[in-house]
């Protein structure tokens, strides 16, 4: 350990000695401090928040990850160029611990630094709610909302379960066509389905179930945690309006409250449904009632009008229902973000060191960006064919088969690949962070296991793999 | 047995070829090929060579930072490649290959640190090492200040932190002045008295022929010529005599007796000081007459811990 820590702590002296810390974080006042003045919000208190918090966080985001992925993916290959190294090699010093001690070191270095960045959006935040805030009602929304960790909620998702069925029962009736293969079949039902639970007609009705979460459960719940929001758009311009009726219940007693709705927008829509004591007092109270006090359930269902008073509407598959409850405080969930960020920097110090074991400075550095360059875009390859709404709402007849060799084969080794890549991109910091979501803490858990033990390990593993068996002393290094 | 040759024998070579490849694998180089050697405890061994002669090739290999070709190489009886006989060698290369971020103090705490020695220990070897290498007054200045003579110092001092039973120098006296040139020799022949192996690498053939026991001169890759020193360097056809100063008469006498057995002139001269020697006194009278000093410091003092005889 003695030498792991001796390797780290030469690390953070080369950074603070080679003005790299102190650039940095200068880097990061400016950032900070001046990128938020360039953009401008919707002129609101929370606009002018939501910019300083989304912006501030990403960038120091994506300064410290770049820097990290440049440093790293130099560090060892420049020592070895260098000769440095011979130093090291020839003390009773394994391979690993070289890795760690750098690792370790990267990682001290980014923690500093992401403390300081928080410490900065955290007085800038405070300044200027105290500044900007002259109207109470703006300082209270943007004190609820934004500056807060709200849990968000998400109606129960049943896809995969109901497409599945939906298969064998085609299956079953001879209703499948025998040109589609497996899989071809589930992307088909799959679309249909997402067409079927977004897309609401005229005089149609759609119901959805949220679970509240147990940590709400008791007499010490406050309503003004609670938030519900909907957003859906026509399907097409008109001249109807988009006319509708909203009811919250549950399973026992259903209609609790009512309430309808008479919109004369064309573009996506949001309101805010709003949540009385008396409603919240029966969702809380009669459902936990059967003693399962983790299996609270709101349900809510929305009725279109008929075709002469309203239109077709689509529901935004990711956030059309959106139930959020307050439960930290924004400092508490400032933490858990930049730990999560903390995290990602970790694995690309992983990445960074495992290509300069591997490579010499500028080819390892562009190996080790080139990765992170195909992690995102087989991510947004994949994440758009899995959300190809728009070709589930009009007829999708076109069949599979005609789809040329090289985009089945990209496909499949997109979604492949992605495997790899998804528990990383999955996980989100700055979006929830600056929404006023709360980051969880099983998502900083699964931050820490995934991207802070298990693949720096497997990228660690297989670079000291190569490591041992590269000569430190060729000529050309 | 092999106790006692693990014993005897530090470093074992057979056979021994390392050929460089290029990119696609094709043999490029035979830097070294078929070398044989064997280097004993408390041994100064020197390895000569000209440049290209597979010399640092062959320490790189015994340093486990290049891997042999072929044949077999132990070092203390176990592959060079054993992380744990590490902590057993002292290693200076011909570059220094220092931080020069780090001051010397900096610099020999994380090679100890390296070494797992403890705080105590360490600071206490620090100490006594700066002191040796002349260094105390500079212990806190950068190493990238330092000139190529202060830097190879605190080079020398990080390959004795651990106070190594081998020391592999290479070119150790390059950019050192004559007091540092022979304060490094001193030090190897004390190291050798207490029981340390050093292996040498050098060009400088006077310093060589000053402290190694035996010598290895090799040439594109393989020995030409191993033995002791004055084994190789002797001359078996002639003898030189070396006395007080004699009078013309007696004089006359000698040269007329061996004129008459040798048939022909003997050559006779008076024995001069080497320009080594001279140096040194001029600069140690200056010394006893200077009471401030930019650079480095002389000194005669040992680190304490070196002169611990090995068990």
């Amino acid at each position: 350990m003695n030498r792991i820590l001796a390797i780290a702590s030469l690390q953070i002296r080369a950074a603070i000695r080679s003005k790299l810390f102190v650039s940095l974080m200068v880097i990061l006042v400016l950032v900070v401090f001046g990128f938020p003045m360039t953009v401008k919000g919707d002129g609101t208190l929370a606009g002018q928040i939501k910019v300083i918090l989304y912006y501030t966080l990403g960038l120091t985001s994506i300064i410290l990850g770049i820097t990290t992925l440049w440093v790293s993916s130099g560090t060892i290959a420049q020592e070895i160029e260098s000769r440095q190294i011979h130093l090291i090699a020839v003390k009773p010093v394994h391979y690993f611990e070289i890795w760690l001690g750098k690792w370790f070191g990267l990682l001290t270095i980014n923690a500093a630094l992401l403390c300081f960045a928080g410490l900065i959006i955290l007085a800038l935040v405070h300044w200027n709610v105290k500044a900007g805030g002259k109207n109470n009602q703006e300082r209270r929304i943007v004190k609820e909302q934004l500056l807060a960790g709200r849990r968000l909620i998400h109606p129960r998702d049943t896809l995969q379960q109901e497409v599945f069925t939906r298969y064998h029962n085609m299956l079953s009736n001879g209703m499948m066509s025998p040109e589609l293969s497996r899989d071809e079949a589930f992307s088909e039902i799959k679309k249909q389905l997402l067409a079927e639970k977004t897309v609401i007609g005229p005089s149609s009705v759609k119901k959805w179930i949220l679970e509240i979460p147990s940590f709400c459960s008791g007499k010490g719940y406050e309503i003004e945690k609670f938030e519900l929001k909907v957003r859906f758009s026509p399907v097409r311009k008109g001249d109807n309006p988009v006319f509708g009726e909203w009811r919250i219940g549950t399973e026992r007693n259903f209609i609790l409250f009512k309430m309808t709705t008479d919109n004369n927008l064309d573009g996506m829509h949001q309101i805010t449904i709003p949540l009385t004591q008396s409603v919240m007092d029966t969702v809380m109270v009669q459902s936990g009632e059967a003693g399962n006090h983790s299996n609270r359930k709101m349900i809510l269902e929305y009725r279109n009008g008929d075709g002469e008073k309203s239109r077709t509407v689509v529901f935004d598959r990711e956030r059309g229902i959106e139930l959020f409850i307050r439960e930290s405080g924004f400092e508490s969930n400032l933490v858990r973000s930049l730990l999560v960020i903390l995290c990602r920097l970790a694995l690309l110090a992983a990445l960074g060191l495992t290509a300069s074991v591997l490579f010499s400075f500028p080819v390892a550095t562009f190996s080790a960006f080139s990765v992170i360059l195909v992690s995102i875009v087989t991510h947004y390859f994949v994440v758009m064919m899995a959300t190809d709404i728009g070709s589930c709402c009009e007829a999708h007849s076109q069949k599979s088969s005609d789809h040329s060799f090289w985009q089945v084969t990209s496909e499949k080794t997109a979604k492949k690949l992605d495997t790899i890549f998804e528990p990383v991109m999955r996980l989100k910091a700055v979006e929830p962070f600056s929404d006023g979501v709360l980051v969880p803490w099983e998502d900083v858990g699964e931050a820490v296991f995934t991207m802070a033990i298990i693949y720096p390990g497997l990228l660690g593993i297989g670079g000291l793999l190569l490591f041992r068996r590269r000569e430190l002393a060729l000529p050309y290094t | 047995m092999d106790e006692q040759k693990e014993n005897d024998v530090i470093v074992e070579v057979h056979n021994l070829v390392k050929v460089f490849k290029d990119f696609w694998q094709r043999p490029k180089v035979r830097a070294v090929d078929g070398l044989d050697l064997e280097i004993r405890r408390g041994e100064i061994f020197g390895l000569l060579g000209p440049n290209g002669s597979g010399k640092s090739t062959t320490i790189k290999i015994l340093l486990g930072l290049l891997h042999a070709t072929s044949g077999n190489v132990l070092v203390f009886n176990r592959s060079p490649r054993d992380v744990e006989i590490k902590a057993r060698i002292g290693y200076l290369p011909e570059e220094s290959y220092l931080y020069n971020y780090l001051s010397p103090c900096e610099t020999l705490n994380f090679y100890g640190r390296l070494f797992d020695l403890k705080n105590s220990v360490r600071k206490e070897r620090i100490w006594q090492l700066l002191e040796m290498t002349g260094l105390t007054h500079a212990a806190n200045r950068s190493v990238g200040e330092f000139s190529k003579g202060m830097a190879r110092r605190v080079g020398l001092a990080q390959a004795l932190i651990n106070d190594p039973e081998l020391v592999i120098l290479d070119e150790p006296t390059s950019g050192l002045d004559p007091v540092g040139c022979r304060q490094v020799k001193d030090l190897m022949l004390t190291l050798a008295k207490r029981g340390k192996t050093i292996i040498l690498s050098s060009h400088l053939l006077a310093d060589v022929e000053d402290v190694c026991d035996r010598i290895a001169i090799l040439y594109n890759g393989s020995i030409k010529a191993l033995g002791s020193v004055n084994q190789l360097l002797e001359k078996q056809e002639s003898v030189r005599f070396t006395m007080p100063s004699l009078s013309p008469d007696v004089m006359k006498k000698v040269l007329e007796l061996i004129r008459e057995k040798i048939g022909k002139e003997p050559e006779v001269d008076h024995p001069s000081m080497n320009l080594e020697q001279f140096f040194l006194e001029v600069v140690e009278k200056a010394h006893k007459a200077t009471s401030q000093q930019s650079g480095v410091a002389p000194t005669e003092r040992m680190a304490d811990y070196l002169l611990i005889k090995d068990k």
